[in-house]
């Protein structure tokens, strides 16, 4: 595991995230801010280690499977079930972390391509979802070109 | 029947699944099956009373039902702290740390002798102590209570076989504390939870949040003798893989009169006072499920 010491600015680096939006994000905001350093503290280098990210994607995989099981019974309801249901493939499927993901999110990509032809107020979730998981497909592309200012960030903390 | 025992409270299933757990959940995953579990966790009856009542001494004017949603926080916190230690010791896992105290931890460190690190249970204790192996050349020794289920025991000694922190177990008065001794004195740095007692320890009365307590005589006594100071540490988590490093200044245990129990009681409530302060402004990590006094009829 890669660390940084006593510099604060390092929270930022595109490396403490793995989903490419959130990496543009984050070179973004690195590229604005200033070396800070602060005594004592040890910043870990790890691409699921960002809680903004992680928190921001478990609410949005749950609000998005709330709307597509309220289709089917009543948002309140629909929220505590999807709080379930997403949880059901990793036991299902129990490949690992990674696997376990990939299914899950898939298993939400083909549920809101079904749903994106419904009639009812659900398609808009339905393409909000698809919208996020394209942005995120070109943030990747836009990411790839910029692996060297990554590293020089990277660099200039140390790394 | 011996197979229902694994799913006791103390039984070696949770750990498992935990195990499981670690492996198999997405991490973004994380904190919706972490808010599922802290709930399930508050069915368990003894649990939740005994932080309640812990609850009711630290905010005594606080309402039981404001209790019963602050459990959940309690639950919460432990839930990502267990997760957190295994994360580390199968996936290398390291949390982002802050050092408050800092200049205390650089004098534990860099001192020559050994010392006692005095904590509690709070934040992740394992994950503080694997931090010290990592960064200090001292070697650290933790102190701590057996587990109950002999299965558990067995789980827990295997998963903590390849640890570089060498664990010692209390179980006596008198146990290990020559062995412990020697150690401070070979310059090891002893790590001994000094909030909570086990059956058969010596103890010392004390007072904490105003209510009849005791708390472990054994790391001032092991002060006493080996002349170290003790160092009130405290691994506090502040958010999702995130922990501050609360270190303390050091409480030295010297012999100032032929009362050795006056001495070691005034020692003791020095580390009361920081137990109390600290546990105050972070109750919602204290992880003591058992009450740490008993209540007493009007």
């Amino acid at each position: 595991m890669r660390i940084v010491r006593d510099r604060e600015d390092a929270r930022w680096l595109p490396s403490r995230f793995r989903y490419a939006l959130f990496r543009l994000a984050a070179l973004i905001r690195m590229t604005f801010t200033r070396p800070r350093e602060r005594r004592g503290i040890i910043v870990a280098i790890d691409p699921d280690q960002s809680s903004i990210e992680n928190y921001a994607i478990a609410i949005w995989v749950v609000v998005t499977t709330s709307c597509f099981l309220a289709a089917v019974m009543p948002f309140a309801i629909a929220i505590l079930a999807a709080t379930v249901v997403v949880q059901i493939p990793m036991h299902v499927v129990g490949g690992g972390q990674r696997v376990n993901s990939l299914v899950t999110l898939s298993l939400a990509a083909i549920a809101a391509a079904y749903l994106a032809m419904s009639p009812s107020w659900i398609r808009f979730a339905a393409w909000q979802f698809l919208g996020i998981v394209i942005l995120n497909g070109v943030a990747a592309l836009i990411m790839l070109p910029l692996r060297g200012a990554v590293r020089r960030m990277e660099a200039r903390c140390g790394l | 029947m011996s197979w229902a025992r694994r799913f006791l409270v103390h039984g070696v299933a949770w750990r498992q699944f935990l195990h499981w757990a670690v492996i198999n959940v997405p991490i973004w995953l994380e904190p919706i099956v972490m808010a599922w579990w802290s709930a399930a966790f508050l069915l368990w009856g003894p649990g939740r009373r005994g932080v309640m009542q812990n609850l009711s001494a630290i905010k005594p004017r606080s309402w039981a039902v404001a209790n019963f949603f602050r459990v959940y926080r309690v639950f919460w916190n432990f839930a990502w702290t267990i997760t957190d230690n295994i994360r580390h010791r199968e996936q290398g896992m390291v949390p982002d740390w802050e050092f408050d105290g800092i200049e205390h931890f650089d004098e534990l460190q860099s001192r020559d002798g050994g010392a006692i690190i005095l904590t509690a249970h709070m934040g992740s204790y394992d994950l503080g102590a694997e931090l010290f192996a990592e960064y200090s050349a001292k070697r650290i020794v933790m102190v701590r209570a057996p587990e109950t289920d002999p299965e558990t025991r067995e789980y827990e000694a295997s998963a903590h076989a390849a640890d570089r922190v060498q664990i010692s177990f209390n179980t006596a008065a008198s146990d290990r504390a020559l062995e412990l001794l020697a150690s401070i004195q070979s310059g090891d740095v002893i790590a001994i939870q000094g909030d909570r007692v086990t059956p058969g320890i010596a103890t010392v009365d004390a007072t904490i949040f105003g209510k009849p307590a005791r708390v472990p005589a054994g790391p001032f006594a092991l002060a006493m003798a080996s002349r170290a100071p003790i160092y009130p540490l405290f691994v506090i988590r502040i958010g999702r893989r995130k922990y501050r490093l609360l270190t303390l200044a050091p409480i030295a245990v010297t012999r100032t009169s032929r009362d050795r129990d006056a001495d070691i009681r005034r020692a003791a409530e020095q580390w009361i006072a920081d137990l109390e302060s600290t546990v105050r402004a972070t109750w919602y990590q204290w992880f003591a499920f058992e009450p740490f006094y008993e209540e007493r009829a009007a």
